[in-house]
């Protein structure tokens, strides 16, 4: 468990290790103590307090995105030197990049024409070529990187992050996911909190829906005025302090009172995050009209109210697996989203807010350099790409390496332990000690590896 | 190629600490070489290496269980150099100096690491007796290591009932009593006040059906409270069928019960008949089955003497059958049955003994295997084949279409069953050099290639898959059968023992001189063959030995044709050759059962396929089918278990037995299952009053929903990491008093609600609050808030809704005036509101529910249209002539039925001013809206929503 006060018996900590849902009207019952104060609850000074993951689901290819590699033109049509790798079927011939890669700011980073937006901001991005999962199929690889395990069930890095740190903002969900069209495979289990409590369950949003209205379970009333139920409210509380005063102040009693008054504030607080029509137009030239650029830009609505983590998916089931037709659809999938990353990063930065929000891009693997049916790729776990910027990792860098054809990860291997080992760094909490007690033993994230990788922390 | 998920390595149960070393806390006689290695030494060797470099596995071709195996080291060189100690293999990386370091997940304790050094600096002395580490050797310590962590916890000792305390005081009603107020006493706390008997029948109504008093409960119990009329509403309240419905609820969660498999590949994910398994829990509640006899039907019911009247029982066994299906990989359908199984009944975590011997907990990997032999043993009929438990019902036209496409489904996958076996039987025999050469690729001195591949050029040869063991197993199992002098396989048996140098040695000198190394017993047509050939190395005699298994086949396949009466080969010794492919124990001899075993990954698919199309038609027909139960059987060939190393199945170990934990023995005896599957046994020894942990951890949990906390708060962990007993002495004496009175729950309800301390009132003392905030010691009775399914039936049962319909096939809609019991249990889609009112995830057991208080639930009772219409409902349900009465008496009654009391002055005040202040300039039905909104906030307030 993260750091007690003795005084506090387990229930009112478990709440209030909540998510900012669960927290509230418990910071009152906490001596007033400040939600916001979260340096005190993490082992040491957070970089990052937010998250966006951008989730290429389905696999982006790393050789046609951020991990060129020129050796695959000279092999092109032919059987590379080396044998392939065993991936989930058999592949064939060099298949080079049918993508122009150009170099980008200062430190020259490497972006090819699919994602020229995100080249803009090459200078804030630490792009991890050494990534490394351990199978290369989507389900397992899917929860290996959204929940550190394969295949038993375990909580997700977004129930782990806000059973750490709570919520910025009492009146949002503190994890919020995100995709357009429906599930991604594997569905509610990628954001799932397993044996955390439910309140740290990822709340999932299918952004296809654009009426914010109908976002967010019963968010509204459809029945009573606002002014109303104001004073069903009014009433209730008063009912409540009553019932509460015969029983000395029990501080769950007061918890439900404020659960009441915080879900009031929250739906016009809540409409009012993921209305994007209230955005400016330049803001909306800038991000796109894709249906990925509108929760984009939602996502950065939620990160500047304080959500802690949000994932946004690129689509339902896994649009990104590209085992054919490979530079028609991914030249699509980018389209629809580059720009909107783009203007992410700017929009962030802009607004003061890139320091301490940690933005994630990438899959649950990458793809083969070699051929599959001729114009696609396979999947690679043994080496793919995954980029951070922000929130305290080192901009302008490239760390680690795959071989020289993209195959696996060579140099400085980063497993996807690693990534989450790192992850936490930068919010301040230390996998190791991030635990929660199940079944008969302390569980975390990194089960029993994970290493923070150093280099890449600015 | 690897198969599909055979890649995915078990995860590691992951602890923390160091590994038990039984040789180096103890002894402090004077070390001598050898001595020192025994003490020192061997315990690390075999904690901390054997497991890949030992008898069994030698990964990089590495053994470290002889000095000689040391010396000539592995695939990179000697392990250790006697000359330079310190700069040997071995001892950079144990230090982990260089690129290669071990073992690869745990360093070695500084402790351990020296005693190596030292090892080595003294010239690595090893006993000579024992030349090498064998098993006996290691299970020793491994047995020993048992011993001492079970004699040292509580909860593996007997249940011995303890005496009552003697205590001076008139606050005590039972015993239960005598052992709190010694502890409170001992605590300088006191024991709260009794609550009112209107809070008493309350909470005597939620904790005991999960409902509230109807308003005259309420009204008749408070003026007839004398003598035994609360001991009269236990009873009452005991008795009726609502008691079984929230108290199998309580059990469901154990049970990690839902209604659909989880994730899978497509298909039907609906189970069409998982509701019998929960209509079996309430009925077994209400008729408050022996605990122990509940126990022994929900394993292996299948296996008992069920009268007619008692068919229903067979329902029992969704207990195993409804977990989640994790697509149909086998290896996690089993696991997942040991932990319902081991943490629901006996509060042991012993599926942490999957990789490697639990590390806290006296539970060895044998043992997870052992039970994993239990259950792979057990299969799951089709749903055609599930006993029934009713009889079919509805429109008999679409009966009969039902039926009509069950045949039909069931024709194809017979079909399918057919051909799958005609073609694996053929591609087994005449495709037998493939399988021989792989075993070949096993050995580590023999083999060729770093990766073994199914793939062969005549296609992929039936390995492990995800959902079967395959056939490469069933020919490993039957060269061990072989002696070293069989004609057949006696060389192939000797052979693969030799070095690859040794082999070469005896391969030349079978071509320069035949009779050294072919005796007589050897088979003539092995003998032909081989000298034929000539072979170099252990790959071509694998070739030699398929070729002739294959010719052989062919040979008989002509000899058939023209003689088809033939029941064996005219030449003797051809026709002893011919046995490995037909005897009764032949690898390739394969029944319909077996087969299944080795379907590739592709016939798998389409097997799965037809079966989901077959699963499917009872789901759709659901309104005609007989309702059946959804057991598990014994399978006619039991698996033989072996341990999985690292619990990664592509690594078998040592064959173990399937049996009970070898660390409670007292329970089952020392031996291991005799009768089929062992199920039954299984369940006998955990029924066992013997048991030292059935009847505790039953009795905590019961005790846990009484109070909301049990007295070891760690209900499905009474291992030794387990939170420590608040009362131990009460937990045993409940026990003990438990099974001496038949298990019975109801008894125990009775026991535990009558106390005095249960019928204190919720408010802690400041003393209390401040000495005990958690409660721990029972100072007054723990406030709860309601639980998902008691919140939703009490909105429901306040309007008027509530259904008294009982069981049946789930209810899909939240709306739907059943009890929450009966709604859809969807493991894919955990329903937000459900997840939000902390119902538990159904992936995994769950020991207790937690309690949160979050916005969410606010929003569904401020917004949601089922709150606001049980507003509705409860409004319209007041009587005609009421409503003609003044505000004030309309009040009262809304009072009365939401909260089962008058309001006090200030409250009516409230209420009157605030309808008023609505209504002020409204028309009636701004009125009447105004009055449901009234009736809304009843239902959303806390004295609705918390029980004192």
């Amino acid at each position: 468990m993260m750091k007690t006060t003795s005084a506090f018996n387990r229930r009112q900590l478990l709440s209030r290790a909540g998510t900012g849902l669960g927290m509230l009207g418990l910071a009152s019952l906490c001596h007033h103590e400040s939600w916001a104060a979260v340096p005190e609850r993490t082992h040491f000074a957070p970089r990052a307090k937010r998250l966006i993951h951008i989730f290429l689901n389905g696999g982006p290819s790393h050789v046609d995105t951020f991990d060129p590699k020129p050796l695959l033109a000279k092999y092109a049509g032919r059987t590379l030197p080396v044998p392939n790798l065993q991936t989930e079927s058999p592949t064939g011939n060099a298949f080079p990049s049918p993508f122009a890669f150009e170099r980008y700011g200062e430190s020259g980073l490497e972006v090819s024409e699919l994602f020229s937006h995100v080249g803009q901001h090459a200078d804030d991005l630490c792009v991890i070529r050494s990534m490394q999962a351990d199978i290369p199929f989507h389900e397992p690889s899917l929860m290996l990187m959204n929940c550190g395990e394969s295949r038993l069930a375990r909580p997700s890095l977004g129930s782990w992050l806000t059973y750490g740190l709570g919520s910025e903002n009492e009146n949002l969900p503190a994890f919020i996911a995100m995709c357009p069209g429906g599930y991604p495979i594997k569905g509610p289990d990628n954001w799932r909190s397993a044996f955390l409590p439910g309140v740290f369950q990822g709340t999932f949003l299918n952004t296809e829906e654009s009426e914010v209205r109908r976002l967010i379970d019963h968010i509204e009333n459809n029945e009573l005025p606002a002014p109303r139920q104001r004073r069903q409210l009014d009433l209730l509380q008063q009912l409540n302090r009553r019932h509460q005063e015969q029983r000395d102040a029990d501080p769950r009693l007061e918890a439900r009172i404020q659960s009441f008054e915080q879900a009031f504030r929250m739906q016009s607080e809540a409409l009012e995050a993921f209305d994007i029509s209230q955005e400016p137009q330049h803001i909306h030239a800038l991000y796109g009209d894709t249906v990925q650029a509108r929760q984009t830009l939602m996502a950065r609505r939620l990160v500047e109210r304080g959500v802690r983590f949000v994932q946004l998916w690129h689509g339902e089931g896994q649009p990104w697996d590209s085992h054919e037709q490979l530079e028609r659809e991914h030249r699509k999938l980018a389209q629809q989203s580059s720009q909107a990353i783009g203007a992410l990063l700017t929009d962030l930065k802009q607004r003061n807010l890139l320091d301490d929000t940690l933005v994630m891009w990438g899959g649950e693997f990458g793809r083969t350099p070699t051929a599959q049916g001729g114009r696609g790729r396979d999947h690679n776990h043994y080496g793919f790409t995954v980029w951070l910027a922000g929130g305290g990792v080192r901009g302008g860098t490239v760390y680690g390496a795959t071989d020289e054809f993209g195959w696996k990860a060579v140099d400085k291997p980063v497993h996807v332990h690693d990534l989450h080992a790192t992850i936490l760094h930068l919010f301040g909490l230390d996998h190791e000690r991030l635990t929660y007690r199940h079944a008969g033993r302390d569980f975390r994230l990194t089960d029993v590896y994970g290493r923070v990788v150093d280099e890449i922390l600015a | 190629m690897i198969p599909k998920y055979s890649l995915i390595l078990a995860a590691g149960c992951w602890l923390a600490g160091g590994p038990f070393l039984s040789g180096l806390a103890r002894g402090t006689e004077p070390e001598g070489g050898e001595d020192f290695f025994e003490r020192r030494v061997r315990p690390v060797l075999v904690e901390r290496c054997l497991e890949c470099h030992g008898a069994e596995v030698q990964e990089s071709g590495l053994r470290l269980d002889s000095r000689e195996a040391m010396l000539r080291g592995g695939d990179r060189g000697p392990a250790i150099e006697l000359e330079t100690p310190q700069s040997s293999r071995l001892i950079r990386a144990v230090r982990h100096e260089g690129e290669l370091k071990m073992p690869p997940e745990r360093r070695l304790l500084p402790a351990e690491l020296a005693a190596l050094e030292a090892w080595l600096n003294r010239g690595a002395p090893w006993p000579n007796a024992r030349p090498q580490l064998t098993r006996p050797a290691a299970d020793l310590a491994r047995e020993e290591r048992l011993r001492e962590i079970k004699a040292r916890h509580w909860a593996f000792q007997p249940v011995v009932q303890p005496a009552v305390p003697t205590v001076a005081t008139d606050w005590r009603r039972n015993p239960i009593d005598h052992f709190v107020w010694a502890k409170l006493s001992a605590e300088g706390l006191a024991p709260a006040p009794e609550a009112s008997p209107q809070t008493l029948t309350r909470r005597l109504y939620f904790d005991l059906l999960g409902l509230p008093p109807d308003a005259a409960a309420l009204a008749g119990d408070s003026h007839e409270r004398t003598g035994g009329g609360y001991e009269q509403l236990v009873d009452d309240l005991l008795n009726r069928p609502e008691y079984g419905e929230r108290w199998a609820r309580h059990w469901l969660d154990v049970a990690r019960y839902a209604d659909t498999t989880g994730y899978q590949e497509g298909g039907e994910r609906r189970y069409p008949f998982a509701w019998t398994y929960r209509d079996y829990v309430v009925r077994s509640f209400n008729e408050d089955t022996p605990f122990d006899q509940f126990v022994v039907e929900q394993l292996a019911a299948d296996q008992l003497e069920l009268g007619p009247d008692q068919s229903w029982k067979q329902a029992a066994m969704g207990w195993l059958t409804l977990g989640p299906r994790f697509n149909y990989v086998r290896h996690e359908i089993i696991d997942d049955r040991i932990d319902v199984v081991t943490r629901g009944f006996l509060g042991l975590t012993v599926t942490c003994a999957r990789c490697h011997d639990h590390k806290y907990d006296p539970v060895l990997a044998d043992d997870y295997y052992g039970l994993y032999g239990v259950f792979a043993s057990s299969q799951e009929p089709l749903y055609t084949d599930l006993p029934r438990l009713g009889s079919s019902q509805g429109d008999f036209a679409r009966y009969r279409q039902f039926r009509t496409r069950v045949a039909q489904a069931t024709r194809r996958f017979e079909q399918f069953h057919a051909r799958v076996h005609r073609e694996a039987q053929y591609e087994l025999r005449s495709q037998a050099a493939d399988y021989l050469r792989y075993l070949v690729q096993l050995m580590p001195a023999h083999r060729t290639v770093e990766q073994p591949t199914f793939e062969t050029e005549r296609g992929r040869i039936r390995g492990p898959t995800p959902y079967g063991t395959g056939a490469i197993v069933r020919w490993q199992h039957y060269l061990e059968q072989r002696g070293d002098d069989d004609p057949v396989f006696g060389l192939w048996n000797r052979w693969s023992r030799f070095t690859q140098d040794e082999l070469a040695a005896q391969l030349a000198l079978l071509n320069a001189k035949p009779a050294s190394v072919l005796d007589d017993s050897c088979n003539s047509a092995v003998r032909a063959a081989l000298l034929e050939a000539a072979p170099q190395s252990m790959l071509d005699v694998a070739g030699v030995y398929g070729e002739l298994l294959e010719r052989t086949y062919a040979e008989w396949n002509d000899y058939r044709a023209s003689q088809p009466a033939a029941t064996e080969l005219p030449d003797a010794d051809a026709e002893q050759v011919r046995q490995v492919l037909y005897a009764d124990d032949s690898p390739v001899s394969l029944n319909v059962d077996e087969i299944h075993d080795c379907y590739t990954d592709g016939e798998f698919g389409q097997y799965m396929g037809l079966k989901r199309e077959l699963d499917s038609l009872f789901v759709e027909y659901q309104d005609v089918a007989a309702p059946r139960a959804m057991v598990l059987v014994d399978r006619p060939e039991l698996e033989e278990p072996r341990v999985f190393l690292r619990g990664n199945a592509t690594r078998p170990g040592a064959v173990v037995e399937r049996r009970f934990l070898r660390a409670f023995a007292e329970v089952a005896g020392d031996e291991p299952f005799a009768e089929g599957s062992g199920r039954l046994s299984l369940a006998r020894a955990i029924a066992s009053p013997r048991n030292p942990l059935t009847a505790r951890v039953l009795v905590n949990r019961v005790w846990q929903w009484h109070f909301g906390q049990g007295l070891v708060d760690t209900p499905s962990d009474f291992g030794t990491r387990a939170a420590v007993p608040s009362h131990p002495e009460l937990l045993d004496w409940l026990a003990a008093d438990f099974m001496a009175h038949g298990w019975s729950l109801k008894r125990l309800h009775r026991q535990i609600v009558t106390s005095a301390t249960y019928r204190q009132a919720s408010q802690a003392s400041p003393r209390a609050e401040e000495l005990d905030p958690e409660n721990r010691w029972l100072s007054h009775m723990n406030r709860r808030r309601l639980g998902f399914e008691e919140l939703r039936d009490a909105l429901l049962a306040t309007a008027g809704r509530l259904s008294p319909e009982r069981g049946g096939p789930p209810v899909d809609e939240l709306d739907a005036p059943r009890r929450s019991l009966y709604l859809l249990v969807n493991r894919d889609d955990p329903s937000s509101v459900r997840a939000t009112f902390d119902f538990p995830s159904a992936d995994l057991s769950a020991e207790k529910r937690v309690e949160t208080t979050v916005p969410q639930q606010a929003l569904f009772l401020m917004n949601s249209p089922f709150a606001s219409a049980m507003a509705e409902r409860l409004l319209q349900r007041m009587p005609p002539d009421l409503q003609r009465e003044p505000p004030p008496v309309r009040i009262d009654w809304l009072y009365h039925q939401a909260l089962g009391r008058s309001p006090d002055e200030r409250e009516l005040a409230l209420a009157l001013s605030s309808l008023a202040s609505v209504g002020e300039d409204a028309s009636t039905t701004m009125e009447e809206l105004s009055w449901r909104d009234f009736a809304h906030v009843l239902l959303m307030s806390n004295e609705f929503l918390f029980v004192d």
